[in-house]
């Protein structure tokens, strides 16, 4: 099991290159609506890392943090782009 | 072990005064930490509500199938690999099966009419679904699913289908269900868009998919169509199509045509964000209850004479286009709620001056409106303001955009018998109307708590109407806590 200083400095956004960290700061420091927000870390349209983003914005709304929650996003979002790649490649 | 009725106890499900086991009627067992359930947990014949979730349970015990009354089980975030067999057994109207590791859709009972089976292991929804006749809600999104049977267009009492999130790459037979309302396929690899033209949906999802071209018809009870995150840059709208859409949104695809929307009088939300659209048509005037427009990261040059029609708008997002110089006083002729026009980074936050007082007493009046107990005076405002200008244990910053005050908050030192040393009092924070939801009011208080650090105050605090909801929200965001005193004043 990651530590939470781990999850807060994982990846949570390829496109926008943001950790756990710093998309929990963004997000404090905007009030836009979460697709704004969302493209705040993204810096692009995307939405592969849409569900992560969206369990970390509710969890900054409701200043309750669930690090472990996050992580597993995370890494269900991972695996999700490493199938798509592959089925890509055949 | 214990009875059941004394493991309950222990577990702070029921109360001390419950003598019977038929008296339990609702359980929340939910995060007990529970591996499996009491040897006599089956006793508890007139269940009509279990909560088991965020446990760690595999299996549940076989006595449960006589448990003739249970109509809920919450079985979310456990360790289920097979969805419980008893569960077939027991007349369930509602299973939340969520966040577990289940792989089979097997063992559901004929009679269910919500399913959440989201965040699983699943692979297929099979020819079984076909025998769910009572469902209405069926969630199976965040799975492995790559296929759906045929069946499930037998569900004639499916009303919402959330299949977001999986690996299908075919829109599912029940499309066209005849009480299919809102349907959710983002976040998908689905290409082709069957004819819909037909169906009774009111909400389709369909972001995050591969559509390069999509054509769209009938549809008449459709109100929400969200197009999102995908490569299409072809979209056919007959004039037919969805004529009470309210919602209409298609961000970041390829779209280089503004699409032309028969629903013009009733979409209140239009977003278009992150296309190569080059103009907006003059027809935009027709959006007349059009709320929230999103157009920004395109390559729009300038706006229509008819923008200034869109008397409902009240949020605009246009940045990121190439928008000639005297376009932007177009949108600041309509008094908007929110536009990003505003670019934070030429807002300044500092400390006032005596210049500055004018504006601030503007902002101050904006406030007072808000709150109940003031009344705006101007002249006792600047008073005030230059009290706390003068006084070293005060601070009072502002929020500048080219120059012009736009934020204001003023922050005292007292000395705290509580905390055993010095603590701030912020008061006064407001953000003109135009700017608000840009970060600016926090960024003020950033600066505040900075200064605060400084000077090694012990805590902030601050007083704010119980009323203003947005304001009691955007604390609580930003860390602080909500205390149990009653502020109360005195005037001489």
């Amino acid at each position: 099991m990651a530590t939470e200083a781990e999850i807060l400095s994982s990846e949570i956004c390829e496109c926008g290159e943001k950790n756990v960290a710093e998309a929990i700061d963004i997000f404090q420091h905007t009030e836009l609506p979460f697709k704004k927000a969302k493209k705040l870390v993204t810096e692009c349209n995307k939405n592969c890392c849409r569900q992560p983003l969206l369990k970390l914005f509710d969890m900054v709304y409701y200043g309750k943090f669930d690090y472990d929650e996050i992580h597993r996003l995370i890494l269900i979002r991972n695996e999700k782009l490493k199938k798509m790649i592959q089925d890509i490649k055949g | 072990m214990s009875n059941i009725l004394d493991w309950l106890i222990d577990l702070e499900a029921i109360d001390v005064s419950v003598e019977q086991v038929s008296d339990v009627k609702r359980l929340d067992l939910s995060s007990c930490e529970l591996e499996k359930l009491h040897e006599d947990f089956g006793l508890l014949t007139q269940l009509y509500s279990l909560n088991l979730s965020d446990n760690q349970l595999s299996d549940l015990p076989t006595s449960m199938s006589i448990f003739e009354n249970l109509g809920f089980i919450d079985l979310r975030s456990n360790a289920f690999e097979r969805i419980p067999e008893v569960l077939y057994n027991i007349n369930l109207k509602s299973i939340n099966l969520s966040y577990n590791k289940i792989k089979r859709m097997e063992n559901l009972p004929f009679t269910i009419r919500v399913l959440n089976l989201s965040n699983n292991e699943i692979s297929n929804v099979g020819s079984e679904i076909g025998g769910l006749l009572e469902l209405r809600t069926f969630n199976a999104s965040f799975n492995h699913i790559n296929t759906v049977d045929a069946g499930i267009m037998h569900l004639s009492n499916l009303e919402i289908l959330n299949l977001e999130g999986n690996y299908l790459k075919e829109i599912p037979y029940c499309a066209q269900n005849p009480n299919l309302r809102q349907l959710n396929l983002s976040e998908n690899m689905i290409s082709t868009l069957p004819d819909l033209s037909d169906s009774e949906l009111e909400r389709l999802d369909i972001s995050t998919n591969q559509f390069e071209s999509i054509y769209l018809s009938g549809m008449e009870d459709l109100e929400e169509l969200i197009l999102d995150d995908n490569p299409l840059e072809e979209l056919h709208i007959e004039e037919d199509f969805a004529p009470y859409l309210n919602l209409f949104s298609a961000e970041g695809c390829d779209l280089e045509i503004f699409p032309n929307l028969g629903a013009k009088k009733h979409i209140t939300s239009l977003s278009l964000s992150g296309n190569k659209i080059c103009e907006i048509p003059e027809s935009i005037g027709e959006y007349t209850v059009l709320e929230t427009f999103d157009i920004d990261d395109n390559e729009i040059p300038l706006l229509p004479e008819s923008f200034e029609k869109l008397s409902s708008l009240q949020k605009l997002y246009v940045k990121g286009n190439p928008l000639v110089k005297g376009e932007e006083a177009k949108i600041l002729a309509l008094d908007l709620e929110y536009s990003d026009l505003v670019d934070l980074q030429n807002v300044e936050i500092t400390e006032a001056e005596e210049k500055d007082i004018k504006a601030m007493n503007k902002l101050l009046e904006q406030l007072f409106s808000l709150e109940k107990d003031f009344e705006y005076d101007e002249e006792k405002q600047t008073i005030a303001f230059k009290m706390l200008m003068h006084n070293s244990d005060a601070t009072i910053v502002v929020a500048k955009f080219h120059g012009l005050v736009v934020g204001l908050s003023t922050m005292q030192q007292v000395i705290s018998t509580a905390s055993g040393g010095i603590s701030g009092v912020i008061e006064d924070v407001v953000v003109q109307k135009t700017y608000r939801k840009l970060g600016i009011g926090s960024r003020m208080i950033d600066y505040l708590s900075d200064i605060a650090k400084e000077k090694s105050y012990k805590r902030l605090q601050l007083v704010a109407d119980k009323n203003n909801a947005k304001a009691l929200h955007f604390y609580m965001k930003k860390g602080w806590k909500t205390t149990n005193l009653q502020v109360m004043h005195y005037t001489f």
